[in-house]
């Protein structure tokens, strides 16, 4: 199988779908050509397309999801770019009042196929503006599915499916996953949203991870392994809806979990997963639910400090040491 | 501070005893000096005097049972004192872990505490595991944070416990002879294994505790095994009780029933008339026994927690081969019942064991049986009495036999019955006139009136 980016696929998901469905189109900031995105995701796309269907826009989050929404119930289907998740707040009313109620208050009347993408994270000293994991925000609101895919396979498949699916979708890639390779196919291919992936088998402990922290995960199960402790890796690859039944039966196996994400620990998608899981699997926990997460600080601006704040592998090691 | 009762030292040379019963219950209050238990040696019975005050709690479930001094019978506990774990406390554990198995949905919280008062940490996950092995999770040591018990410490201990050979009592060890039960998967606790533990095994079906321990039994044996129906189950459950409660002894007669069968012959159409089926033998010796019992009261009568009780009514059960095993539906007050209602019921009863339609107190109590193998050709057989009445009334074939009657051999139809007697209600000299009663009635069956 063919090696592609992640910025690559995800660049191929919206390059099939403009094809496949003329009511697609691309809006947001720098996305069209000669720029291409700021992390060159678009590249290319408004040559192929044209400057209607790969839209840029002024800073403008609440103008241009606003019209994002107001196009998507109209009939189109906007894949719309949010440079940084950092900037949601200034658009968020369009999003958590509009594109996820919208269907409900009209009694399904108007439905909203909006896809919002957008990047966090940190480790390219952006400071605390550009640099915050906040799916945790979206995971709050009825009405909207999220999605964190750490691969590139994972972010091509789902990416074509949440543009496919009548509900507004808030796609949330990393900045460091951009460089990112990994095995995709030529043929093309969709992945369900709200389904897990056991990333890597084991049995001594179940750790959950999102987006980079998946990878960091996956290295600490080699140093792990080399230990004689075999951790299960499991990807959600959706935040909501959930499968929470792969993630229960792997702690049903295992009986210990430890969740690793990289947003702040406090109030983070980890919290609610936990008590999901103690709820439906408690008499098969061996040992209480730990969380590997950031500390409660904005992201710093020195390298070493934004190091400090998030998990590494050092720490994911730790954690499962911790709870053997 | 919990006070200890310990199986005494009645004497320099005594060195083990049996509680024979418990003179206060569970839970009651005692105070120093009233009688507490009674204590058997090999000797005599003594009756135990409380050496302190508090309530009597976690008393052992070893009625009867061979103990070496010095053993942990109960706890006297002070008010509000929390319980000590160490000890005999499956009453009070196998309860927790009991209810814990019967409700796998419900998490399980019992706060289980140490002898210092402390309190017992264990997961969710090992409390789990402990209660499918029934294991008592207090004897687990626990390798976690803060002493936590964790699931591979209760594997640890059910893996040494089964390496270990089990300390069993003699009675024990015979009756898992006898049921079948593996011994290396009784009592996992470490406590010496009982005949209720053993019971209790072959209850839960040995077969259920050792699938979650390493080594699974092997699927597909050779040989055609049935499973129990619950019938059969509850057959084997009682009488296996039957026998190891209650002494049995037995007594015998041969019986000339040729004035009974003439009696018969007489009042066939008769009781055709009234009932439309013919009066059988069984209908007469019902009639003939509930008299009998109605002259020799302690034959009607139940061995109750030390006690003897007279029962009022007498209650006749008739043992009667069903499908999936043996049903005694029970004929009420058969001493005031005349033969034609008496042969109306049982062909009634037996019409019902086709299909098991009884009604609940069609098969209670209860007060005396009798089992009747004649139509199956059997001359005699011992019968185990059906609890908790004290005797029972084994029917052989009624057959033509050479018998001696005034100097000559002559041949009459002879059918030998057998008492079995429960020793500890009746003796030999208070059973033989009730069997020779029942007799003396079926060879002048005048007496009837």
């Amino acid at each position: 199988m063919r090696e592609l980016g992640y910025r690559e696929a995800i660049r191929e998901a919206l390059r099939e779908e403009l094809q496949r469905d003329e009511r697609v189109f691309l809006i947001g900031e720098d996305i069209a050509m000669p720029f291409g995105g700021t992390y060159k995701v678009t590249l290319g796309l408004s040559d192929e397309f044209g400057t209607e269907r790969v839209r840029n826009t002024p800073i403008s989050e609440m103008g241009f999801l606003g019209a994002s929404v107001g196009a998507a119930i109209t009939g189109l289907r906007p894949v719309a770019e949010l440079m940084y998740i950092d900037f949601s707040g200034v658009g968020m009313d369009s999003i958590v009042n509009q594109a996820a109620k919208i269907r409900y208050m009209t009694g399904g009347q108007a439905k909203v196929p909006l896809v919002i993408r957008t990047q966090g994270g940190a480790g390219r000293a952006s400071a605390a503006q550009h640099a915050q994991s906040l799916e945790a925000w979206f995971l709050h609101v009825p009405g909207l599915v999220v999605i964190q895919p750490s691969t590139p396979y994972d972010a091509k498949g789902l990416l074509k499916s949440a543009i496919r699916a009548d509900d507004p979708v808030v796609f949330v890639e990393h900045k460091l996953l951009y460089n990112t390779k990994g095995p995709v196919p030529e043929e093309e291919y969709t992945l369900p949203i709200g389904k897990a992936e056991v990333k890597r088998e084991g049995r001594d402990v179940t750790v959950l991870a999102t987006s980079l922290m998946v990878l960091k995960t996956l290295a600490a199960a080699e140093r792990l392994a080399a230990e004689g402790v075999e951790i299960e890796v499991v990807d959600p690859r959706t935040l909501f809806p959930l499968d929470l039944e792969t993630i229960v039966e792997s702690v049903k196996k295992t009986g210990r979990l430890m969740i690793v994400h990289e947003a702040v620990e406090r109030g983070g998608v980890g919290a609610e997963i936990a008590t999901q899981v103690m709820e439906k699997a408690f008499d098969y926990l061996d040992a209480p639910i730990k969380r590997v997460a950031a500390l409660p600080v904005p992201v710093p601006f020195a390298p070493h400090l934004e190091n400090f704040v998030i998990p590494s592998e050092e720490t994911i090691v730790e954690g499962v040491q911790g709870l053997l | 501070m919990a006070v200890e009762i310990t199986m005494p030292k009645l004497g320099l040379t005594m060195e083990e005893g049996s509680v024979t019963q418990w003179l206060k219950e569970e839970g009651q209050p005692v105070k120093k000096g009233e009688p507490l238990l009674e204590v058997m040696t090999d000797k005599a019975a003594v009756e135990i005097e409380s050496p302190g005050d508090g309530v009597l709690s976690f008393v052992r479930p070893a009625i009867g049972e061979t103990l070496p001094i010095g053993t942990l019978l109960a706890y006297l506990l002070q008010p509000g004192e929390a319980a000590p774990n160490a000890g005999p406390a499956p009453s009070a554990v196998a309860a927790e872990t009991v209810t814990a198995s019967a409700a796998p949905a419900a998490p399980m919280v019992p706060v289980l505490s140490r002898e210092d008062g402390g309190r017992l940490f264990s997961s969710p996950a090992a409390r789990r595991v402990a209660s499918e092995l029934g294991i008592d999770i207090g004897q687990v040591p626990g390798s976690g944070p803060n002493g936590r018990i964790q699931q591979a410490d209760v594997r640890a201990f059910v893996k040494r416990l089964s390496m270990e050979k089990p300390v069993v009592t003699p009675l024990a060890a015979k009756v898992a002879v006898d049921r079948g039960v593996d011994l290396s998967q009784v009592a996992m606790d470490g406590r010496r294994i009982t005949l209720a533990d053993v019971e209790k095994a072959a209850e839960a079906g040995v077969a259920e505790l050792a699938p979650a321990v390493e080594t699974a039994p092997a699927p597909g044996a050779e040989e055609e095994v049935i499973a129990l129906t619950r019938l059969r189950k509850t057959i084997g459950e009682r009488m296996l009780q039957s026998v190891t409660t209650a002494p049995h002894f037995n007594i015998s007669v041969e019986i000339d029933m040729s004035e009974a069968a003439r009696l018969r012959e007489k009042l066939l159409d008769t009781v055709e008339a009234a009932t439309g089926n013919r009066l059988s033998y069984t209908a007469i010796l019902v009639k003939v026994v509930a008299q009998a019992l109605a002259r020799h009261p302690m034959v009607n009568a139940s061995f109750d927690n030390g006690q003897i009780r007279l029962h009022k009514e007498i209650n006749v059960g008739v043992a009667i081969a069903v499908e999936p095993g043996l049903l005694v539906p029970v004929i009420r007050a058969a001493d005031r019942k005349n033969l034609i209602e008496i042969s109306r019921i049982l062909k009634d009863l037996q019409e019902k064991s086709k299909d098991l339609k009884f009604k609940p107190d069609e098969l209670t109590g209860g007060t005396f049986t009798i089992s009747n193998l004649g139509m199956f050709g059997i001359d005699e057989f011992t019968p185990i009495i059906n609890p908790p009445e004290s005797a029972i009334l084994g029917l052989g074939q009624i057959i033509d036999r050479p018998v001696a009657k005034d100097g000559q051999v002559v041949i009459r139809p002879i059918m030998k019955a057998t008492l079995s007697v429960d020793h500890r209600v009746l003796d030999g000299a208070t059973a033989a006139p009730f069997l020779s009663d029942i007799k003396r009635t079926l060879v002048n069956p005048y007496l009837l009136l």
